[in-house]
Parts: C-alpha cells; sequence; structure tokens
C-alpha cells in the first residue's frame, strides 16, 4: 500500500502535500477489488465483458444483478466496482442521453455521453460533503451520424479517455497485457481490415477472463457480455448465452492446450 | 376610411389580433390572411375596431406582422433563403436594408420573420446557444436535424409562458447528408420541407415553387426559383417590399449572394 493518507484523507476536498487527493485515489482502490469488466473496441463494433463473482454459496446463479445496462439503443454502459454506485451513473447516463434526444432529436454521440458522466462523476470529487463513485464505467457506444463506434472508459476521479481496449477491477493489469495482443489497435496491424471481429472479440475477452481466473484464490462467477456492432443492427444487446457458452468452451480449450503446449516445452 | 384601413393594414394589419395579445385558435394559422379577409368583406367596420390609439399593447400587435416574405428552397445540394430586407411598424419604415437571415453556424443559417424584437432577440439566443455548445463541446458541430429540433424546443417551451412572435425558416447544409431546411411556425410546430414560405409570401410563391421546384437541381436553378418568386411579390404583393437578401448554404458554408440594400450601411 502506498503512503498513509495521515491526515490529508479525511475529505475529498483536501489536498495532500504532494499533490494528491486520497479519496478519489481509495475510489480508485475499491474499483481494484473488484470483478474484472473489459472492453474491446473491435473491427465491427465494441464488445464488453464483466466478471460477476458469486459472493454466497447461497445465491441463486443467473439471478445477481446485471453489470451491463443499456442507456440508450445505441449505448451501453458496464460497472465495477461498488455497484450500487455504478446504478447511480447508469441512471444519470440514461437522463443525460434521454435528455440530449429530447432537445436535439438526435442521439447522443459517444463523446458527449462520455463527457457528461466524466462531469458527473468529477463533480462528487469536489465536495467535502459528499464521497466520490466507488465505481468504473465502461461506455460503448454508436453515432448514427458519423457511422463510427466508440469504447470509453469513466474512472471514478472523473476521468475519461477512449480506448480500443479497456480494462477495470481485479484483472486489469493482465488484462491489459493481453488485449495488447490482439489485433485492435490499427496503428500496430496493416490498417483496419486486419483487426479482429465482434465475434472474436467475444471469444478473446472470455479467453482472458477464463486465464486471469484462479480456481484456488477466487470465487466461482458468472460471465456477462454485450456487444454493440454490425451484426446486432447497432444496437447495444446483450450476447446469446449459447454464444457466450460457446466462447467458454473455446477459451477453456484454448488454455488447456497453451499450457498443454507450455509442459511439452518444458519437458524438452 | 378604405384608404386608412388601407394604410395600417399595410403596416401589418392583424388588427385581428392586436386585440388580442394571444391568437385565438382559428385565426392563428396565419393571422395576416384573416386580416385580408376582414378587409375585403367589412372594410368600413374595422376602423371602429381599429386598437392603434387604445392600448399601449397594441402598437406592439400590429408590427406582429408577416409582411415580412420569406422563400426558400432547399435540395440535395445547396439551401437557399431568401428574405426581404423591411423593418416596419405601423405607418413608419425604419429601415430597408435589414438583414433578418441569421447565420448559425458555419454551415447554417435560419430566415426570421416577425417583430423587430423578438426575431433579433430569437435569433440572437439561438445562434449564441449553438455556438455555446460548439465552444463546451470540443469544436462538435450539431447538424442541421439537432439545430432545428433545439430550435424548436425554444418556441414551444415559450408559448405558453410568451411566445416568441417568429417564423422561421431553417436551412443548413450537412456533409453526409447534403441540403436540409426545417419551416417552423412561432407554436412550436416543425417541418423538414424542399421549398417553403413564411408569411404573406406563401400565397403568392407556394405555387410557383411547387410548379418549378425539381429534386436535384442545382445552385443556379434554385436561385431562379427564387428570383421568379420574389419578382411575382414585387409585382403583385400589395404591399412594397423593394429589396431583398438571398443566402446559399452549400459544402462551403453560409454566404450572401446577393442583396439589393446593403445591410451594412447604417
Amino acid at each position: 500500500m502506498a503512503s498513509s493518507g495521515s491526515g490529508y484523507d479525511l475529505s475529498s476536498a483536501t489536498f495532500s502535500p504532494d499533490g494528491r487527493i486520497f479519496q478519489v485515489e481509495y475510489a480508485a482502490k475499491a474499483v481494484e477489488n473488484a470483478g474484472t469488466a473489459l472492453g474491446l473496441k473491435c473491427r465491427d463494433g465494441v464488445v464488453m465483458a464483466v466478471e460477476k463473482p458469486l459472493q454466497n454459496k447461497m445465491l441463486v446463479a443467473k439471478t445477481t444483478g446485471r453489470r451491463i445496462h443499456t442507456v440508450d439503443e445505441h449505448s451501453g454502459v458496464a460497472i465495477t466496482g461498488f455497484v450500487s454506485d455504478g446504478r447511480q451513473i447508469i441512471n444519470r447516463a440514461r437522463e443525460e442521453a434521454s435528455n440530449y434526444e429530447e432537445t436535439y432529436g438526435t442521439k447522443i454521440p459517444p463523446k458527449t455521453l462520455a463527457q457528461r458522466l466524466s462531469t458527473y462523476v468529477h463533480y462528487f470529487t469536489l465536495h467535502g460533503a459528499l464521497r466520490p463513485f466507488g465505481a468504473s464505467t465502461l461506455v460503448a457506444s454508436y453515432d448514427p451520424a458519423t457511422k463510427s463506434h466508440s469504447l470509453h472508459m469513466v474512472e471514478p476521479s472523473g476521468i475519461s479517455y477512449e480506448y480500443y481496449g479497456a480494462a477495470a477491477g481485479r484483472g486489469r493489469q493482465p488484462a491489459r497485457t493481453e488485449m495488447e495482443k490482439l489485433a485492435i489497435n490499427p496503428k500496430h496491424n496493416e490498417g483496419e481490415a486486419e483487426l479482429i471481429t465482434c465475434e472474436e472479440g467475444v471469444k478473446q475477452l472470455a479467453k482472458i477472463i477464463y486465464t486471469l481466473y484462479d480456481e484456488s484464490k477466487d470465487k466461482p462467477f458468472e460471465l456477462e457480455m454485450s456487444w454493440l456492432c454490425e451484426g446486432s443492427g447497432w444496437k447495444h444487446a446483450g450476447v446469446p448465452r449459447d454464444t457466450i457458452a460457446a466462447a467458454v468452451e473455446w477459451a477453456k480449450q484454448q488454455i488447456e492446450d497453451e499450457s498443454d503446449d507450455e509442459d511439452e516445452e518444458m519437458e524438452e | 376610411m378604405d384608404t386608412v384601413f388601407g394604410v395600417s393594414y399595410n403596416g401589418g394589419g392583424e388588427e385581428v389580433d392586436g386585440l388580442e395579445w394571444r391568437p385565438k385558435p382559428p385565426d392563428a394559422k396565419n393571422p395576416g390572411d384573416v386580416g385580408w379577409l376582414w378587409a375585403l368583406c367589412c372594410g368600413g367596420r374595422r376602423e371602429a375596431r381599429c386598437p392603434v390609439p387604445l392600448a399601449p399593447w397594441c402598437g406592439t400587435s400590429i408590427c406582429y406582422s408577416h409582411s415580412c416574405c420569406h422563400l426558400t428552397l432547399g435540395s440535395k445540394h445547396p439551401v437557399v433563403l431568401a428574405t426581404d430586407q423591411v423593418n416596419a411598424r405601423s405607418i413608419l419604415m425604419y429601415q430597408q436594408n435589414l438583414d433578418k437571415i441569421a447565420e448559425l453556424s458555419s454551415h447554417s443559417a435560419m430566415g426570421v420573420s416577425g417583430p423587430n424584437c423578438d426575431l433579433v432577440n430569437f435569433s440572437e439566443y439561438v445562434s449564441k446557444n449553438l455556438k455555446l455548445i460548439e465552444l463546451s463541446n470540443d469544436g462538435q458541430k450539431l447538424s442541421t436535424h439537432a439545430q432545428a429540433n433545439f430550435c424548436r424546443g425554444e418556441l414551444a417551451k415559450a408559448i405558453r409562458k410568451g411566445p416568441y412572435q417568429v417564423n422561421i425558416i431553417l436551412g443548413g447544409y450537412d456533409e453526409k447528408k447534403g441540403g436540409s431546411m426545417y419551416v417552423m411556425d412561432y407554436m412550436g410546430s416543425c417541418v423538414k420541407q424542399n421549398y417553403g414560405a413564411q408569411g404573406y409570401a406563401s400565397n403568392f410563391c407556394l405555387s410557383i415553387m411547387d410548379r418549378d421546384w425539381d429534386e436535384g437541381m442545382n445552385e443556379e436553378q434554385a436561385v431562379k426559383v427564387v428570383e421568379h418568386c420574389i419578382q411575382e411579390l414585387k409585382m403583385r404583393f400589395l404591399i412594397n417590399q423593394s429589396n431583398f437578401i438571398i443566402k446559399v448554404i452549400d459544402k462551403e458554408g453560409v454566404r450572401t449572394l446577393k442583396f439589393d440594400a446593403d445591410p451594412a450601411d447604417n
């Protein structure tokens, strides 16, 4: 753990002598303790996945709270961290989208939505009377005017960036390493045609989640996935359960094959 | 009597509405038209109800005039907007070189008709708000459709509070869609049209545009049709509006094509 706050961490209205706001950093730590959320911008759409650890053996499976929500037809949001905090952000996102459409008659552009959520989340880091949100938000959105899709991530500090691949939560460091290996960045590949499609993206995200999962240490989990792609008519929708199941199968198989390869190499 | 009526009517003879600040629904469609009918059938009687000396607000409502004429033409490519340049009230002509087409952004403009107070107030309000959105959102340009919706929303919000007595034709050019044009009235109705007119111009010009407008017209042809309309107005419209200003919105942006009196001469 980094330096203790020693008095400068009691309120988000206080800077520390070295220029940090500890409360905001602690909020980020809350996110780090939660299930991994991943987002991938593919050639023909955006895919998001969230790992939902089942806290309790008594929980009825497949009924646990959703982490991925639709904000408007053309955009969806995935949250990780304090789920109840995330709920507030989702409600706000829906209001912003609905308001924008009422005023301007068009769907809210992705950048604008991300910026509005950013501003909202940031507001809570300004007042001593309020605490920051303990949730990170991934925003997948499609702009019908420019016909482009994008992925943004809003952090508890209020920062938001646009990403090719974004990860938040427990396994974000290794997830990022894995995502860098995928063909999602047009700069590192031979232009757009080489980038992976959403179908492929679904499988790869499943693989990343399962790679990160350590049976001995982590709780059993449910995998929630959604996509916003050409195939879904540019509407944000949940990935069908059998597609997820197939992707998980594939992922497990891949992981096994890779570990077999490793064993073979070691034997040699 | 008739002359008196004629003159005050020319100034914007909506005495029908002058009696009530908010026009009654059946007359509100085009108060000017009803006034015209009144003039034809009941000439003499009207002067007994002429509100000019009556109450202070009546003066304002007389200038609630649709005597500003307003034509537009939009097709796949450029949008051509034209308005008259008259600024008048009652029997007075304030200026003949007013520019009634407010430029909203680099690729959109709206022609406004109505009393000068609301004309200027509303067009500045909308154009500055749109600029604010651009500045606050990293230079994001709103599409013509979005701008029209915003404008219409403001008009609609105001009708139960204190209407902006302006009728608007908003035209704009979007990179992917090409030109488009929205016709709005003071109550907040809004419709996308290929050609339109507000004010008395509609009586004369809609039929001309019905006949002459064609899908896929280029700018030259569109301007010719607009000029045909202007010619018609100059010949047949009772109110003498000698000066018109024409603006074109195309891929390059908004530009003033021609004017009969330079708006800068003040």
